[in-house]
């Protein structure tokens, strides 16, 4: 039985986080105080130092109701004021445990520890300790993740994933609590375990620079300023601040202060876009200890991600038209439970849980996927000519079918916008064309489409959990057909876009030829 | 000329009588886009915008080759298209008319098989096997088999996919 760390009690206490939990006690109570016209009595720096107060006691009830223990193969968490509630992990379904620290909390020297874990049903679960000392955090996923790994090794039938070496220590050991494992002679090193982690990836404050070419860093500034442009729309400016406002919008505009004006946005979203990739993304580190590859990232708060590579099935390599321009990538694996790369998976920042390497020149990322995850050489088979012409007609036609929609309607204007669209779609489709590729070796399959959002995945060929060959009528006009691997990570499927229909076929047969190769027809 | 992809097609035909459920809901379908065309025919103004007109004349032109495709056409062409087999190692189905898909799931990936009868499949006799693995991407479904069939299939997958799973999902 442990507690969590005593200086949990002084962050609750200054983020009211103990108040907002427990708001079902707290909220009888203030209005109690209130019709009793104590808030007249103590005014609002009084109220504020009350809340404080009653926020630090709640928070130290809070922390002297809550234990936690690594017993018997499980862990366990118990809590509550009144009612207590239990969480009770088996070692075996941890899948993750993840590291995070706020500001205040790194200053205080705490971290929260969040173990993410496969419920029954292939729901997810978790267990969350916040928070314990910064040792003790690190500590204490390391002891989960190594015992995690054993009680899964020791257990009996299926579950036990590819761990291969002497697991014959004492299985899911006596009960032990992670104060008596700590000094770490008690446990011998699981297989492959190496004491200090290997550096993977180290993220250069340079590549932030890179940060106003990607979408997502561009947009979230722009959003919190519309955000707080709606804000400001919704408080009523001062009258004669707001006859300012009116004049500058209603005067006739000067053309050099309008470009002036546009080049400061312009600077502005990309500072903006800057500062938010720093802010998620300073000091990201990739280190692999034993068999976890843990991330680790953030200027104010500090988070940690651990991801097991039993759980990694692959790589995909993101190069969105503005970074491949600079040669630049982003880099993320495929974790099976973690939900697709859009999906959010677990909790804030989910879409970023399966990141090997967030930005960076594309060099780094192929030697940090191959460093991290596995090695991939041969190069991309391109796609017959058939597959161009239909990237451009596809890119094209539509378009010109809305051009010619528009012309008999007669709205010529529009019809320019249609036209021009159209234009663009030539070079568009031939760089999907260019985009297009396949390649497969003994380990590994790889794809790659796109060209607005290019990116290539490489599926270890054991995650391939089924494969769909597509085809539709003007496919068959062409020769050509569509080949999706499916795998249980990422979102699920990977597409072959417009591969020669016996090439489509050939390579599901030379991937998994036990399976498909009695499918086939031969000689043809 | 066309090139179709050189897999051969999976042993089995779906039952006979699932060319009757799509008909039923081609009929469906059918009967639902009349009432719409014809709907906005008569209870539109007359002075209406040129695109509009000319689109509507279109889509009632078009109705009649509509109900026929919807109701003949593509449920006996689906019917020969649509196979299935369980072979040694995989699950291998293809469906569609027009356009075409075929689906390799290996019975080790295999997580779950559930058959269900819809209304209208109860009445025919009919149901359907979907067998799921951790993937959308990678799950597949026979469709309208007739329901003993049905049943000893998934039964059949059911356990062969517990001798043989593979946790590598």
């Amino acid at each position: 039985m442990r507690r969590l760390d005593p200086r949990t009690v002084v962050a609750r206490m200054l983020t009211l986080s103990a108040l907002r939990r427990q708001w079902g006690l707290v909220v009888p109570l203030v209005a109690v105080f209130g019709l009793q016209g104590g808030f007249r009595v103590l005014g609002l720096a009084g109220v504020l130092l009350v809340l404080v107060v009653v926020s630090g006691g709640v928070g130290a009830l809070e922390w002297w109701r809550t234990t936690y223990a690594v017993d018997g193969g499980r862990l366990v968490v118990e809590r509550g004021l009144l009612s207590r509630s239990l969480t009770v992990v088996p070692l075996d379904r941890i899948r993750g445990v993840d590291v995070h620290a706020s500001a205040l909390q790194r200053l205080l020297g705490v971290a929260s520890l969040r173990v993410d874990a496969a419920a029954t049903g292939g729901k997810q679960d978790e267990a969350v300790l916040d928070a314990v000392s910064a040792e003790d955090a690190r500590e204490l996923r390391d002891v989960l993740l190594r015992q995690a790994r054993r009680a899964q090794a020791a257990a009996p039938g299926p579950a036990g994933p590819a761990f291969a070496g002497p697991a014959a220590g004492p299985a899911a050991g006596p009960a032990v609590g992670p104060a008596a494992t700590l000094p770490s002679p008690a446990v011998p090193p699981v297989p492959g375990e190496a004491v200090a982690g290997e550096v993977l990836a180290r993220f250069r404050p340079r590549w932030l620079l890179y940060a106003p070419l990607v979408g997502s860093y561009l947009l979230a500034p722009v959003a919190a300023v519309a955000a707080a442009a709606q804000l400001l729309d919704d408080v009523h400016l001062p009258l004669p601040a707001r006859r300012w406002v009116e004049d500058v919008v209603g005067s006739r505009p000067a053309w050099p202060l309008v470009v002036l004006a546009g080049l400061a946005v312009l600077v502005l979203a990309a500072a903006g876009a800057v500062a938010t990739a720093a802010v998620a993304n300073w000091g990201f580190t990739l280190t692999r200890r034993g068999g976890t590859l843990v991330a680790e990232r953030g200027l104010l708060s500090r988070r940690q991600v651990s991801l097991e590579h039993d759980r990694v099935r692959g790589y995909m390599l993101a190069e969105p038209l503005t970074l491949r321009a600079v040669g630049v990538a982003r880099l993320s694996a495929l974790v099976t439970g973690l939900g697709g790369e859009e999906g959010g998976g677990a909790g804030a920042g989910g879409s970023r849980r399966g990141q090997l390497l967030p930005l960076g020149p594309v060099g780094v990322a192929r030697a940090v996927a191959a460093a991290a995850v596995l090695r991939f050489d041969p190069p991309l088979r391109r796609h017959p000519p058939a597959a161009r012409r239909r990237r451009l007609v596809r890119a094209v036609l539509p378009w010109l079918l809305l051009a010619a929609a528009l012309a008999v309607a007669g709205l010529w204007a529009w019809v320019v916008v249609a036209a021009v669209l159209a234009a663009l779609g030539v070079p568009l489709g031939l760089d999907r064309y260019a985009g297009l590729g396949h390649a497969l070796d003994r380990h590994a399959i790889s794809v790659r489409s796109g060209s607005l959002r290019r990116r290539q995945v490489v599926l270890a060929r054991r995650g391939v959990v089924g494969w769909t060959v597509r085809q539709s009528w003007f496919q068959r006009r062409a020769g050509l057909a569509t080949v999706t691997v499916a795998t249980g990570a990422g979102t699920g499927g990977y597409d072959a876009i417009d591969l020669a229909a016996a090439d489509a076929v050939a390579l599901m047969a030379e991937a998994d030829p036990r399976r498909v190769g009695p499918l086939t027809i031969v000689g043809r | 000329m066309t090139t179709p992809v050189p897999l051969r097609p999976p042993a089995h035909r779906v039952s006979p009588a699932a060319q009757v459920l799509w008909m039923l809901q081609g009929a469906l379908f059918s009967a639902a886009v009349a009432a719409a065309v014809l709907g906005l025919s008569v209870g539109l103004p007359d002075d209406l915008p040129r695109v509009l007109e000319v689109g509507l004349a279109v889509a009632r032109w078009l109705l009649v080759p509509l109900v026929l495709v919807a109701t003949v056409v593509e449920p006996v062409w689906r019917y020969r298209v649509h196979r299935w087999e369980v072979t040694e190692d995989a699950v291998y189905t293809l469906d569609g008319w027009l356009d075409r898909t075929w689906r390799i799931v290996p019975v080790s990936r295999i997580q779950t098989v559930d058959t269900t009868r819809g209304p209208l499949q109860q009445l025919l006799g009919l149901a359907s096997i979907s067998v799921r693995t951790a993937s959308h991407a990678g799950s597949t479904s026979i469709e309208h088999l007739d329901a003993a069939t049905a049943q000893a299939v998934a039964h059949d997958l059911g356990l062969r996919a517990n001798q043989v799973r593979d946790e590598a999902t």
